[in-house]
């Protein structure tokens, strides 16, 4: 069950490609990652989440973190989630605050 | 019909978190009802959430509990034993013991642990969706998640212990 | 109606071919892009728009983002979430405001909610600024109830020994004041205690700072002059007999001390990093003498007004103000208040009183009106209130000012 977070940056997005599961144990790398995007100063953050695995409570506070962290003018997309983890995002409510956008 | 065992990478982590004969003296409870039953006792840190998402699915996938469900009885128990693991133990050196069970309608997952009583359930909180989220408490949503996900959630305190058991539905065999 | 300029919000720049149909029959200009489209836009690139329609698979936070980029531009389209299959999806989008467009995308239909939506822009806009006035007036509650408690932090009755005389007058600034006054009595009731503080800069800060420093001159009083006269009691010394006899009024002396030692050290040890600082007076007064003892950190100087006509005497400072320095001195100063004087103390509210041409009040004129009164007590706050009226005219008045009159009633002249 390995984890892996990949950052990109160019222009004026910033992306971050999940593979694995994103568990308590994994998420402080997202975490810091998600620091480094927020201050790359993009104004979109795109998550590509089509080949993360899992993703449980520990994840969404980094979801919390980058929206805090990049401001109201940024926007926040996850692109291509499995079903289950769409759902958790969503029963979390946080796609209130996060597009949810298929691959 | 009943009987025991315990995967082999259950037994090692289980092997190296206590001390030699303490096996019984911690009691891992019986499984309710009939079926099959797993132990696995693993210390109370991060490194163990993987063991139990192996342990869990596997149970999980024996009962043929459909992707979608073994999704979900896998994220309480990640939920679970991360809350153990944070708020339970607060970091603290501890133990906790995942046993389950496939019974013919349901599959159980029992967690017990020694940190100070505490009821996941009381910890709980529903997300305020007209919050906007980054102002938003975070705490309590993986009990939530943890909730929502499965059929039943209980939660007991036996002689001190912290039981929590996490029941999923099998599907109907026709 | 105008021509409806339309900005159409999709992740893929997709219009479902009902909505497009829709628009173009009822003659609108569409504008099609993606969130990132608009954030990223460099500024005045993008085109002007009255309606914002959304996609409702996107987050509302993105669309008030985007709402938000366009009203930097000086744009305030209505915002219009539409769906064209998951109906659900609208919920998060009404919930936080939006306006909403479902199938069949009517023309008819279509044109009417544009305009609908431009009328409800307007009620919003009207309602916003509803909003923004309640919560000025939430505001200025918040600030009454502060005012509230900081009353409760000045004393609600002021002590009245025999033949003595003792008004305040306390007009702060603005709703919440950083002046402060304070009379009680210590030492059993043998001392009267009479603070006169200006805690630097006014508003809810000065306000808060009052609260403290009021109560830490006032506990710090209190206690130690109780220890102050159980350790003349155990030393054999009937102290009012000492002091009658040195004229010096130890007994007051020590709780002035330690309140005002004690609070400059408190201060400077706890919050000096937020620069709050007090000038005050604080007298000790023996009422059965007239001795008063007295400490002037740093405040305007109270004035002894004979009542005999002498020349006024002025009680200059004897530290600096409190909260400043941390282990710094301050002396006692000593002044003799005879049957007919009145001592004035005040807060520099009232000699910075400035005149409509900007002239300050002025310590010459204040010594001047205080000679001239005829009243000693009530009389003299009237008199002074009224000269400062007459000098600030119709200017605002831009600093708390607090004026305390002590005066000693001459005894009555007897009839023959």
């Amino acid at each position: 069950m390995a984890f892996d977070v990949r950052l990109r940056i160019n222009d004026k997005v910033a992306t971050i490609e999940l593979k694995g599961e994103l568990d308590a144990s994994t998420a402080g790398e997202f975490h810091e990652t998600v620091g480094k995007a927020a201050g790359a100063g993009a104004v979109e953050l795109v998550i590509r989440a089509e080949q993360l695995g899992y993703l449980s409570s520990a994840g969404l506070r980094s979801l919390v973190f980058a929206r805090q962290k990049m401001g109201d003018g940024v926007r926040i997309a996850v692109v291509g989630a499995s079903e289950p983890v769409a759902r958790t995002i969503r029963l979390a409510g946080f796609d209130h605050s996060i597009d949810l956008v298929d691959a | 019909m009943t009987f025991d065992f315990t995967t082999a990478e259950a037994l090692r982590t289980a092997e190296a978190s206590r001390p030699a004969g303490a096996a019984e003296a911690a009691g891992v409870a019986k499984a309710p009802g009939c079926g099959r039953t797993n132990a696995l006792r693993i210390p109370a840190s991060v490194e163990s959430l993987e063991p139990v998402s192996a342990f869990v699915l596997g149970l999980g996938d024996r009962a043929g509990l459909t992707e979608s469900s073994l999704y979900r009885l896998r994220l309480a128990a990640d939920e679970l034993a991360t809350n153990i693991v944070m708020h339970g133990y607060r970091g603290e050196p501890g133990e906790i013991t995942v046993d389950g069970g496939i019974d013919p309608d349901e599959v159980w997952v029992r967690f017990q642990d020694d940190a100070p009583a505490f009821d996941p359930r009381q910890g709980m909180r529903a997300p305020q969706l007209d919050v906007p989220l980054e102002e938003r408490p975070i705490g309590g949503l993986g009990v939530f998640l943890a909730f929502t996900a499965v059929d039943t959630f209980e939660y007991e305190l036996v002689a001190g212990r912290n039981v929590s058991t996490l029941v999923m539905r099998r599907p109907t065999a026709d | 109606m105008a021509q409806t300029k339309v900005l159409i919000l999709d992740e893929r720049r997709d219009v479902p071919p009902g909505l497009a149909k829709a628009l173009d029959a009822v003659g609108a200009e569409t504008h099609t892009c993606t969130p990132g489209d608009v954030l990223a836009a460099s500024p005045g690139r993008m085109p002007a728009v009255t309606a914002l329609l959304a996609h409702a698979t996107l987050s509302p936070h993105t669309v008030r983002s985007v709402a938000r980029r366009l009203a930097d531009e000086g744009q305030q389209p209505t915002v219009v979430a539409y769906a064209d299959r998951d109906l659900h999806l609208l919920d998060g989008h009404v919930r936080a405001g939006s306006d909403y467009l479902i199938p069949p995308f009517h023309p008819v239909l279509v044109e009417a909610r544009l305009r609908d939506c431009h009328q409800h822009a307007e009620l919003n806009r009207n309602m916003e600024e509803v909003a923004a006035h309640a919560e000025l007036l939430s505001y200025e509650r918040e600030l009454e109830i502060g005012r509230e408690i900081q009353l409760g932090f000045l004393p609600d009755a002021l002590p009245s020994p025999d033949d003595w005389h003792i008004r305040v007058r306390f007009r702060p600034a603005r709703t919440v004041a950083g002046d402060f006054y304070d009379v009680f009595e210590l030492v059993n009731r043998r001392r009267l205690a009479l603070v006169v503080a200006d805690v630097c800069d006014k508003g809810v800060g000065a306000a808060l700072f009052m609260a403290l420093i009021r109560s830490l001159l006032r506990h710090t009083a209190e206690q130690s002059g109780l220890q102050n006269l159980i350790a003349a009691d155990l030393m054999g010394e009937e102290p009012g007999w000492a002091e009658h006899t040195r004229a010096i009024p130890v007994v007051g002396a020590t709780p002035l001390l330690n309140a005002v030692v004690g609070t400059n050290s408190y201060l400077t040890r706890n919050h000096i990093k937020q620069g709050y600082f007090a000038t005050m007076f604080f007298g000790v007064l023996d009422p059965v003498t007239g001795n008063l003892v007295y400490i002037n950190g740093g405040h305007n100087p109270p004035v002894l007004v004979s009542g005999s006509g002498a020349p006024p005497v002025l009680l200059q400072p004897t530290g600096p103000a409190v909260g400043v320095m941390p282990d710094c001195t301050f002396s006692l100063g000593y002044a003799q208040i005879s049957p007919g004087d009145t001592l004035f103390i005040y807060t520099d509210g009232v000699t910075e009183a400035r005149s409509e041409t900007g002239r300050f009040f002025g310590e010459d004129l204040l010594l001047e009106q205080l000679t001239d009164a005829a009243g000693r007590g009530e009389e003299l706050l009237d008199h002074m209130d009224g000269a400062l009226s007459e000098f600030v005219g119709q200017a605002e008045q831009s600093d708390d000012i607090t004026m305390m009159a002590v005066h000693w009633r001459a005894p009555a002249k007897t009839a023959d």
